[in-house]
């Protein structure tokens, strides 16, 4: 579903989701729908809303509350030839299907010496800033982009939220798309002239002089409104989203900080162990010589996360914190 | 098991009151979250307060309770019939069920049919059960206030209980 | 607007079920409002009469906004679905409290060594420039020098007046030193010059072997295996490793390789890595790397400029593909390699694409002849097919 030529198509994020989904089930008999609720409920998050009606219960399949057999059914799927696309509710409900996605889904294609291939597609809704609280407000996109076998994607923007989906299922391994849960309601605009991206590469979002500040997902709002604010002190950042957290486009990284000679990770997940860790490591395996200052990281606060609405913000990256980080780099306090 | 107990007039109300309690202090939190001052997800039981009571009851040291555990010694699997009256959750558009559906089930529900239960064995009288409802929107109305009254934890306080420092006695 | 669930930021008011002046109790159902789950029914939790309606049907708006006003029982207008009142929230604590820094682990530092902290980028610039890094002022983080104290210092060293205070080797008299001995060995020295062509088929295959799931910091060059092979043929053909001075031949206490440098400004220098037969290939490559540091932040011993037995100079993957050196004085050789090319080579009868690369001999005639310099180049060569040996 193609724009009309010469006008930009306003929509949120989670119409940009059903789009793409929309496009992929008009396109290919073999791709169909499995996750809980967005049948006939529509989706915990309203993506899937009236697919079901549109495709029907062959495609559209609500399933039982039960992550590891539907991701199971979903691998077994794919292996027989189908394109089929999860929906697990929450990346939370994730670690119920950790042995099917780690042990299988990632794994099948090694062990079984190449004779089987899993193109299945996951979508998950990541992150917190919904006062949901410990259990339920987890970043473990950077956990799984520790696993050889998988692709992680991430997608931050309206169009990437409308066109990885469709990258993802020529992909002939198991991708796996998180969703910000902050990022649903956002609105933006596609361009008329793109349909399609890629799902491989990082993109500079704002370029810069001063300072690289390397994010994805549900924090590259925040960074650039970080980078904003620091435009107004005469900083000059510039905002990098990674897009894919496996494989790494180190290549787009080590290119912006050999440039600016500074970075600042932001990263929602646990710094210990994290894609922030993964990342800052790289750099400093690969271009130690460019730094002109030492790397630092923003990340969520290493707790659980609480439910009080006060707390839960002081857990998160914020803006403030970003330009902070960034600003001591350039201007030494 | 299907061994009648005698039930006296106190351990009733005390029953009833607990289901009335439990429906009315849902019934706000459902104002509350609407208002915001409840955050996050909000899932309702209104319709089932007699599976929770029954069982509370069953884990009490009680007297009725003793003859059932002389009889009993294995785990026991309870399979419990409900019907909820709100939706799963505050944002549902309830579109599995009719509104005549559960119109129905209301007038079957556990309050009234235990209150109209009592009634009719003469255990209890009408203006026994709206002293009770005053007592329990007067115990919520103190809870309430004491949650507005609060003071919010310091973002200091964050990482308390992250880890424990010894097992709690 | 009432919030209805976590994700719900608005709504539209679709059909209002009561009209101002209705009586309502709590439980009424008012209102019903479309959200991106579809249509919710809107309970009110008060009693009255509904006076004022404030949004109309088919409008959107935020939730917590006014949508119509209840005379309750007391008689004092309330708003039907209070607003959201904000709680008394903390301020976001200042940004200096919560910027998770890890405090940098001091390691242990040696007392005569005090380190000053240099971002890598400026000691490549201050390398560049010529300058003493012991005289610039840092205002990086924790007090370190970086590339823009650098700059500052170069722009304002023409201004100062007061002289530099030693740090190691001061580079200008070192490049007026080689100067002197180039033009002396020219003068002195009757060079004669040999050449090799060596198939480095056995030896890159080993080196990517060694190479392969190593971290950069464990990888080895090529150089390191050209510098060890120069070394160990040295053993059995000592007349090319040692001095000559005053008519008078001194064979090396051992084989210490002076391993040739260029310097950013221009300029070689070449000093020596002791024992360079003794030691292994991944010790030979921390040596390396250590003394192209050193040289060109000027830090290197005299000592090491004075002691090799033997130079060997290695162009690397940017230089020509033969190179023939000037000998050191009072050193006796100066063994070049050029550069590694892909050529077509004969092998068993066939020809095929091989790595090669070109072995140079430079040697002092009063001493030895192109015998011995072709055992030598020869001895080489040999060892270059056995890497696993070096």
């Amino acid at each position: 579903m193609n724009a009309p030529q010469g006008s930009a198509l306003r929509m949120t994020y989670r119409e940009a989701c059903k789009q793409a989904l929309r496009q992929a089930l008009l396109a290919d008999p073999h791709v169909f729908l499995m996750g809980e609720d967005i049948g006939r409920y529509g989706g915990c998050y309203a993506v899937t809303k009236g697919l079901l009606e549109e495709f029907g219960e062959e495609r559209i399949r609500d399933t039982p509350l039960s992550e590891s057999a539907f991701v199971g059914a979903g691998i077994g799927a794919a292996m027989a030839g189908m394109r089929p696309i999860v929906e697990i509710m929450t990346v939370n409900f994730s670690l119920v299907a950790l042995d099917q996605i780690v042990n299988n889904a990632a794994t099948i294609p090694y062990m079984s010496g190449g004779q089987f291939a899993i193109p299945l597609v996951i979508r998950m809704a990541t992150g917190g800033g919904r006062r949901v609280a410990a259990q339920h407000s987890h970043s473990f996109e950077g956990w799984y982009a520790h696993i050889p076998g998988l692709r992680i994607l991430t997608p931050a923007t309206i169009e990437d939220a409308r066109f990885m989906l469709i990258g993802a299922l020529q992909d002939p391994n198991p991708v796996l798309i998180f969703e910000h849960v902050m990022l649903y309601n956002m609105e933006g605009d596609l361009r008329p002239e793109v349909n399609e991206v890629d799902i491989g590469l990082a993109k500079v979002r704002r370029a810069g002089r001063d300072v690289s500040l390397v994010t994805y997902g549900g924090s590259l709002f925040k960074t650039l409104q970080a980078a904003d604010m620091l435009a107004t002190e005469g900083i000059d950042a510039e905002v990098v989203d990674l897009r894919v957290l496996r494989p790494l486009d180190t290549k787009a990284i080590f290119e912006s900080v050999s440039r600016t000679r500074r970075c600042v990770i932001v990263d929602e997940g646990w710094r210990s162990g994290s894609i922030s860790a993964e990342i800052g490591m790289r750099i400093a395996e690969e271009i130690f010589f460019e730094l002109d200052a030492p790397l630092r990281r923003v990340c969520g606060r290493e707790v659980p996360m609480p439910y009080a609405p006060h707390l839960e913000d002081a857990c998160l990256p914020q803006a403030e914190i970003i330009a902070a980080t960034a600003r001591e780099l350039v201007r030494p306090s | 098991m299907t061994q009648k107990v005698n039930l006296d007039h106190a351990h009733m109300r005390h029953l009833l009151k607990a289901m009335i309690r439990i429906r009315r202090f849902e019934a706000k939190c459902v104002e509350l979250y609407q208002a915001r001052k409840i955050l996050g997800f909000l899932y309702l039981y209104d319709g089932e307060e007699a599976v929770s009571v029954g069982v509370m009851e069953a884990l009490s040291p009680d007297a009725i309770v003793a003859t059932y555990r002389e009889h009993g010694q294995a785990l026991a699997f309870l399979e419990c019939q409900t019907y909820r009256f709100s939706a799963h959750s505050m944002f549902d558009p309830q579109l599995y069920r009719s509104k005549e559906e559960v119109e129905a089930w209301r007038k079957k529900g556990p309050i009234v049919r235990f209150q109209t239960c009592l009634g009719a064995s003469r255990l209890i009288k009408p203006e026994e059960v709206s002293a009770m409802e005053t007592e329990v929107d007067a115990e919520i109305a103190a809870a309430v206030a004491f949650a507005e009254a609060g003071v919010l934890e310091a973002v200091s306080e964050v990482e308390r209980f992250v880890t424990m420092e010894e097992v709690p006695a | 607007m009432p919030a209805l669930g976590a994700d719900m930021e608005a709504g539209t008011l679709v059909e209002w079920l009561v009209k101002p002046g209705a009586r309502i109790k709590s439980g009424d159902i008012i209102a019903v409002v479309e959200t991106q789950k579809g249509a919710i029914e809107v309970e009110v939790f008060q009693e009255g009469i509904v006076s004022d309606i404030l949004v109309a049907e088919g409008e959107r708006v935020p939730v917590g906004t006014v949508l119509a006003h209840i005379d309750s029982a007391a008689g004092a207008p309330a708003p039907a679905v209070a607003g959201p009142t904000e709680p008394v929230v903390a301020p976001l604590p200042s940004a200096a409290q919560v910027i998770q820094k890890v405090p940098p682990t001091k390691p242990t530092v040696a007392p005569e060594v005090a380190r000053a902290k240099i971002t890598p980028a400026a000691r490549r610039r201050a390398a560049t420039l010529g300058l003493d890094l012991a005289r610039v002022k840092g205002t990086g983080v924790e007090g370190s020098i970086r590339c823009a104290d650098v700059e500052a210092a170069a722009s304002g060293r023409t201004a100062a007046a007061a002289p530099s205070p030693r740090r190691g080797l001061d580079l200008s008299e070192v490049r007026k030193a080689i100067a002197a001995a180039m033009s002396r060995s020219k003068r002195e020295i009757p060079h004669y010059y040999l050449t090799e062509t060596v198939d480095l088929h056995s030896a890159m295959r080993w080196v990517e072997r060694f190479n392969a799931g190593k971290s950069p910091v464990e990888r080895i060059l090529p150089a390191v295996l050209f510098l060890k092979a120069a070394a160990l043929a040295l053993r059995d053909l000592s007349q090319l490793n040692g001095t000559y001075e005053d008519g008078v031949f001194t064979p090396g206490s051992g084989v210490h390789v002076g391993w040739a440098i260029a310097l950013r400004g221009g300029g070689l220098i070449a000093p020596a890595i002791r024992d360079t037969d003794k030691k292994s290939l991944a010790e030979l490559m921390v040596a390396m790397r250590d003394l192209v540091e050193r040289a060109r932040r000027g830090g290197l011993r005299s000592s090491e400029l004075a002691s090799p037995t033997i130079t060997v100079t290695s162009v690397g993957d940017r230089g020509s593909e033969t190179v023939t050196g000037v000998i050191y004085p009072p050193q006796l050789a100066i063994v070049g390699f050029g550069r590694i090319v892909l050529r077509p080579w004969a092998v068993e009868g066939r020809i095929e694409s091989r790595p090669l690369v070109t072995v140079s001999l430079a040697a002092d005639h009063r001493v030895t002849d192109g015998h011995i310099g072709g055992l030598y180049l020869a001895a080489i060569a040999r060892l270059l097919q056995e890497p696993e040996k070096l």
